[in-house]
């Protein structure tokens, strides 16, 4: 596999989102605004990226039985950081986030690529791995964010967006959020899918 | 991940030196963070006073001690002047507090600004909250100024993404209905304020807001003004 290819594969391919299911909960919870749904994105980008890089460093010296609370640590860390400089540097993000933050320890997304792709690949390869899939996690969750926020509110980032337009409450309450996923999650699989023959067990 | 090394002491070693590693840096960065976090903190504390109470200087809040209670969460009030503490010459406006309601999913902080003599709200602030987006959430909710392709086209969306100038420029529709009422005119019947133009979908939110702002000026004024010297 090229190294373009490591990075693309989690955009679309393998989207953490919409093709692994992975991470849900955050994705639901966040994406009510872009703001916060992108700041989550970029949350959980740089904690995959730290812990890919680390874990990859690392992965000749890890002893295979305490690999997992070994990932742990390593992922606890860097969320931890993570805290630490928005509460420092974007307290409105940090205030807003609120608990997801410390939740991204436990986005199975960051454990997964972790477990299968960094213990087992090069350092600059898993760093590709990690940017790759934090990209097509934010993306998701901008791309749900967008759908909710415009409906639910009627606005893009505060402002409005078609003057005069009634938003539906429901797409920002958690409903909104299922719907908008199950739709998106239709709608990817129904491109992976299209031209293959059906089978039927 | 090779197969060797998995003796019992090499585990504990490797979990240990990693454990190590990780507390280390993140010990280095709360010590880094640590003055900017707080700088933070008071910077907040400091806006949510201007705002309930604009009339004061900036520099013109004492903090006055109090026991923990309903309208002291954090066991302080504070003095507001018109003039900068030191100047003698300043007037007292008001008072804020700082008081705490439970809200439908969290905790709701909200400062709240009253006059001299304890009798009508200034301005109420909501400084921190987590309820549902949508609905109780919406006790922040700044209405949209103008459209999106206006700031497209005036260039603004840079900010508004950063959240730049935006909240200085205009205060939550829910908030600012309290500015300049009585607090004795927020009367309750049954579960619902009579005066307050509830939230959508969030009674439990609204009352727990209103409840912590009128109830915490009306335990101040009732126990704590009307012993101290001067009014």
């Amino acid at each position: 596999m090229s190294k373009w290819q490591i990075f693309k594969s989690g955009l679309f391919k393998n989207n953490p989102v919409f093709i692994l299911y992975l991470g849900l909960c955050p994705v639901l919870a966040t994406s009510t605004s872009i703001r916060d749904g992108f700041g989550m994105g970029v949350a959980a980008t740089f904690v995959l990226l730290g812990s890919n890089v680390i874990v990859s460093a690392m992965r000749g010296v890890i002893p295979r039985k305490v690999r997992i609370p070994c990932f742990i640590v390593v992922i606890a860390t860097f969320v931890t950081l993570v805290e630490l400089f928005l509460a420092a540097y974007q307290p409105e993000l940090s205030k807003s986030l609120g608990l997801f933050v410390p939740l991204i320890v436990v986005n199975c997304i960051i454990l997964y690529r972790a477990e299968s792709f960094a213990s087992k690949n090069t350092v600059f390869s898993s760093f590709l791995d990690a940017l790759g899939m934090g990209c097509g996690f934010t993306l998701a969750l901008l791309l749900l964010a967008f759908i909710r926020e415009g409906l639910g509110k009627g606005t893009l980032l505060g402002y409005e967006l078609i003057p005069g337009f009634e938003p539906a409450v429901i797409m920002i309450l958690p409903p909104g959020a299922f719907l908008t996923i199950g739709l998106l999650m239709g709608f990817f699989n129904w491109r992976k899918n299209r031209g293959k023959a059906l089978k039927c067990d | 991940m090779k197969k060797r090394g998995d003796s019992a002491y090499n585990m504990i070693v490797v979990l240990a030196l990693i454990c190590a590693a990780a507390g280390l840096a993140l010990g280095a960065t709360y010590r880094a963070t640590r003055g900017r976090i707080e700088t933070q903190q008071l910077r907040e504390r400091m806006a949510a006073l201007r705002i309930v109470l604009p009339e004061a200087h900036k520099d013109g809040f004492r903090e006055m001690s109090t026991p923990k209670s309903a309208f002291a969460a954090e066991s302080r009030y504070y003095e507001a002047y018109d003039k900068a503490l030191g100047d003698a010459s300043g007037e007292l406006v008001g008072y804020a507090l700082e008081a705490e309601g439970d809200g439908y999913s969290s905790k709701i902080r909200v400062t709240v600004g009253v006059d001299p003599k304890g009798e009508v709200i200034r301005g109420i602030k909501i400084t921190f909250q987590q309820e549902t987006p949508g609905l109780g959430a919406n006790c922040e909710a700044i209405e949209a100024e103008g459209t999106l392709w206006d700031a497209i086209a005036e260039g603004t969306l840079w900010n508004a993404f950063l959240r730049k100038g935006k909240e200085k420029t205009s205060e939550p529709r829910f908030q600012a209905q309290f500015r300049g009422k009585m607090f004795d005119s927020f009367v309750k019947v049954g579960n619902k304020y009579m005066n307050i133009d509830g939230l959508t979908g969030a009674t439990i939110t609204t009352n727990a807001v209103a409840d912590a702002a009128v109830g915490a000026v009306e335990e101040f004024t009732k126990r704590i003004l009307k012993y101290s010297d001067g009014t």
